[in-house]
């Protein structure tokens, strides 16, 4: 079964004093997340990446197109199913309430559910889930405060795990840490996807982190998914114009720096007024995610008309 | 040979309730003109403490040991205003607050040009010249937006703009890579690249990226619980760094294989204050390292290395 499906999900803020404006922040999106496995959503600032990712906790309904939990619409899922879905921020310092202490902002949400019989069986399982993610049972009667970024992102690894998920989403879960812990927690979701076989849906701009985790990847652009596939395949053998160019900004291979920009027509690829290898048919229609491979699939007229990505 | 920045045995303390922690500790640096040399390190290692204390922007809980020159005459608090902003600018981490949110872009870089004694009349060319030298899209929008209309990436190439007003010997750039996707990282550190070949200026990179780093300067210096670690020629870097701490830190990278440095001495980790910091991570600690802090060895013509086990 399919943990999590997208089906032409897009979300349009509405901006201004007259709510005129419009933002299609993801355009018709379609895609799965598999159980068990580290999806990595990669894409430039801007690319919808992190409002699908809020689309995908319940936390935003989408404006049109539909999301499937295990089968199951966000508006038919009890209070219970939905725990099984669970998010990780960026921001490691605003998760926790600075005037509890850690211990009770743990338990708090095993309380609130009554997902637990008694105070016993609980402190059991805070016991075990800090192992896991290796901080000091002596945690528990500290402050927030009293904790560095790299120790507040593994507890509020914790605290997700509590609820035991069968999906977390986690955007951006390293960026605001050092690289030494980046490592430590990059190593921390290895083991609770081996341990839990919990799916991780990973949102993130640093290839290499993506590409270490993830087994497929996501490409965005501008609210589109440009590119999907096995991270070998895109690693390897990315096709998407843009793709080749943001692995090449990954590997400091290029300084190209297109100004991504929607220019509100609804014909045409939106990479097309970027793109070097426009042919006429990018401005007329609108491409389509096109299967070429067993796992990997692309939205580009150039690789449909058996272009392979190189000018035809 | 006349350097542009010379700091010697710098010190920086702050009082922080009837404590005095230790920022900066016995900090020699020289940069040469045109010179583009990066400051490495972690959160907490001091590395923006080094900016705002040559800035002299420190606060008042913060203490000043030891002497900063700039172009041979030594920095002192009073006369640390002349510079900033003139000669030396920072383009400061947190672009977020360094904007003034109630009047329009334009208007701010016109104040600044005053200050250059810009004549009004050439002010509005002078500020969309700036604006197109940063490579902002669209740059005759700019002056008329405020902050809140810009992105992050935006606001900092604006400041970068506003600092290049009063074309500056040394530019101080803090973290100018951080939450950046790689497409708009390479932008910015190919426009600091261009910047300060063109006008032969001196870059100052803090940084805890090291790619970039090696990517853009000629020299690395890493700093470690703010002490000098390690300083060499960027080139050799990935081959030839070799206190365990910058070692640990290159094998930190994802593509490096992840390696977690793992602390071998727990207890030692409460800031020993005789001996080496960086003693309870070291993979080649013994128990000399605990009795002296370590000496800073020079191992070749432009690498020093503060180790007493691998110098």
């Amino acid at each position: 079964m399919l943990l999590l499906e997208f089906y032409e999900v897009t979300k349009v803020f509405r901006q201004g004093l007259l709510r005129k404006g419009k933002l299609e922040a993801v355009k018709r999106v379609s895609l799965e997340i598999r159980s068990k496995e580290i999806f990595g959503l990669m894409g430039e600032s801007g690319s919808g990446k992190s409002t699908l990712g809020k689309i995908a906790l319940g936390l935003l309904p989408p404006s049109s197109g539909e999301v499937l939990w295990e089968g199951k619409q966000w508006t038919d899922l009890s209070p219970k199913e939905r725990l099984a879905v669970q998010g990780i921020s960026q921001n490691p310092y605003g998760v926790f309430n600075p005037r509890h202490k850690i211990g009770y902002s743990l338990s708090e949400p095993l309380d609130y559910h009554r997902l637990l019989k008694d105070k016993e069986e609980m402190s059991l399982r805070i016991k075990e889930i800090l192992e896991l993610v290796n901080v000091d049972e002596d945690s528990l009667s500290k402050y927030p405060g009293q904790f560095s970024g790299g120790q507040l992102q593994r507890l509020a690894i914790a605290r997700v795990l509590l609820l035991n998920p069968n999906i977390i989403v986690a955007d951006e879960p390293t960026t605001m840490l050092d690289l030494t812990i980046q490592a430590q927690i990059m190593h921390l979701f290895k083991r609770i996807h081996e341990q839990k076989g919990v799916a991780i849906l990973f949102i993130s701009h640093d290839l290499p982190v993506v590409a270490a985790l993830a087994q497929r990847i996501g490409i965005m652009y501008s609210g589109r998914l440009v590119e999907i596939g096995s991270t070998e395949e895109i690693t390897n053998n990315a096709l998407h114009p843009y793709t080749r160019l943001f692995l090449a900004a990954a590997r400091e291979e290029t300084f190209l720096e297109p100004q991504s920009h929607d220019s509100g027509a609804d014909r045409g690829c939106i990479y097309c007024s970027i793109c070097d290898q426009v042919v006429e048919i990018c401005r007329q229609k609108e491409p389509e995610l096109i299967r070429v491979g067993p796992e990997h699939d692309v939205a580009c007229h150039l690789v449909n008309s058996g272009g392979n990505g190189d000018r035809s | 040979m006349s350097n542009l920045l010379e700091i010697h045995n710098l010190s920086v303390t702050y009082g922080l309730n009837g404590w005095r922690v230790l920022a900066v500790r016995d900090l020699g640096l020289t940069l040469g003109e045109g010179e583009k040399l990066a400051i490495i390190g972690e959160s907490g290692a001091g590395k923006s403490t080094i900016a705002n204390t040559i800035m002299g922007l420190l606060g008042t809980n913060a203490k000043v040991h030891g002497a900063i020159y700039f172009k041979g005459s030594q920095v002192k608090p009073e006369t640390v205003n002349e510079l900033r902003g003139k000669e030396i600018v920072l383009i400061p981490q947190n672009v977020f607050n360094s904007i003034n949110p109630v009047f329009t872009i334009g208007e701010q870089m016109e104040d600044l040009q005053s200050e250059a004694d810009v004549a009004p009349e050439q002010r509005k060319g002078r500020i969309l010249e700036l604006l197109r030298r940063v490579r902002l899209p669209r740059p005759e929008s700019i002056p008329g937006s405020f902050s809140h209309q810009l992105s992050g990436g935006m606001k900092q190439r604006v400041l970068l703009a506003m600092g290049l007003s009063q074309s500056p010997s040394l530019i101080i750039a803090d973290e100018p890579t951080k939450g950046l996707d790689p497409i708009r990282r390479m932008g910015i550190l190919n426009l600091l690249q261009q910047l300060v070949e063109q006008n032969r200026q001196s870059l100052m990179l803090i940084t805890h990226d090291i790619k970039a780093a090696a990517f853009l300067c000629e020299t690395i210096t890493l700093i470690y619980k703010g002490e000098m670690m390690e300083k060499l020629p960027a080139a050799h870097l990935y081959e030839n760094s070799m206190h365990p701490y910058s070692k640990a830190l290159l094998a930190a990278a994802p593509e490096k294989g992840l390696q977690v440095p793992s602390q071998i001495n727990g207890e030692l980790s409460r800031f020993p204050v005789t001996g080496c910091s960086y003693a309870a991570y070291c993979q080649l600690f013994r128990n000399s390292c605990l009795e002296r802090r370590p000496g800073l060895h020079q191992v070749a013509p432009d690498h020093w290395v503060r180790c007493d086990a691998v110098a």
